[in-house]
């Protein structure tokens, strides 16, 4: 994923396709973008600082960029991002949201309303408990898919018979891995 | 027998309540001995929920059986319940 957008920053770089190849020089820059602007006060952290003590790595903290999800504050003139304090309570917050198994959409909808002053904390809650039905859906299944594997494993003796002779992928391929009666039908006769 | 109507919601939230209640009102016209009527709080109920695929609360449930992810409007819900009792009674 993360490699898929660098190439397409690579791409979208330079908006001269000429650009780069006179003199070696790197890709002609666009004009104006909202990075562009000059760092304001107490932007002070390099994204390499800001990696450092949030332990995210570079790659995570540009493709948050592009998620939106984590805007520099501005840059030196240099062209390097600078990142003001805050950015490391908000990397903080991506973390335990992330731990707490929200996608990147939900975390941006979290920050939008975090700072949306006409949310309430109830508009937060629903989203946390609609969060957690969608893994109690999820738990549900992948118990429900590791007692069908239980019972295929059990269907088979471990010995070193053929491949032709396996009752897993004989039980696969019969479409019945899931109901009981192939957990009777493939089960060897000791 | 009656048709049971559960409404799947989390308490605190007053659209849900609201909606909840104008719903509520076209069910009971019906009459108990027709149509029950259960709210029922996703936190407290959370694996019936879950068994159901309530996903996205305010839902219902119809006769145990997840009809509208979304609350319906009241024509729907009454379109529905009387369709329903329809079949029971043909």
């Amino acid at each position: 994923m993360i490699s898929r957008i660098r190439s397409r920053r690579k791409l979208g770089a330079g908006l001269d396709p000429t650009a780069g190849k006179r003199n070696g020089a790197p890709p002609a820059r666009p004009q104006t973008t909202r990075l562009e602007r000059a760092a304001p006060e107490g932007a002070r952290l390099t994204i390499g600082k800001l990696a450092k003590r949030t332990e995210v790595s570079l790659d995570t903290i540009r493709f948050y960029e592009d998620e939106r999800l984590l805007m520099p504050a501005g840059k030196t003139a240099a062209g390097y991002r600078l990142y003001a304090e805050d950015a490391v309570q908000r990397l903080e917050f991506i973390k335990h949201a992330q731990h707490c198994g929200m996608t990147l959409s939900e975390i941006r909808q979290l920050l939008e309303m975090k700072s949306d002053d006409r949310a309430c904390c109830n508009d937060v809650r629903s989203l946390a408990i609609r969060k957690k039905l969608q893994l109690e859906h999820k738990i549900k299944t992948m118990t429900a898919m590791s007692e069908a594997l239980s019972q295929l494993i059990e269907i088979c003796t471990g010995e070193q018979g053929p491949i032709t002779d396996c009752p897993i992928l004989a039980a696969l391929e019969s479409s019945l891995a899931n109901s009981r009666a192939t957990h009777i039908r493939f089960k060897k006769t000791p | 027998m009656s048709i049971k109507v559960e409404v799947f919601s989390t308490p605190g939230c007053s659209r849900c309540e609201g909606a909840r209640d104008s719903l509520k009102a076209i069910a009971q016209k019906f009459g108990a001995h027709e149509v029950t009527w259960r709210d029922v709080n996703v936190l407290e109920e959370l694996d019936y929920a879950v068994q159901l695929g309530v996903l996205t609360p305010p839902s219902m449930a119809i006769d145990g059986e997840l009809v509208f992810a979304k609350l319906p409007t009241r024509a729907q819900l009454r379109e529905e319940l009387v369709r329903r009792l329809g079949r029971e009674r043909a």
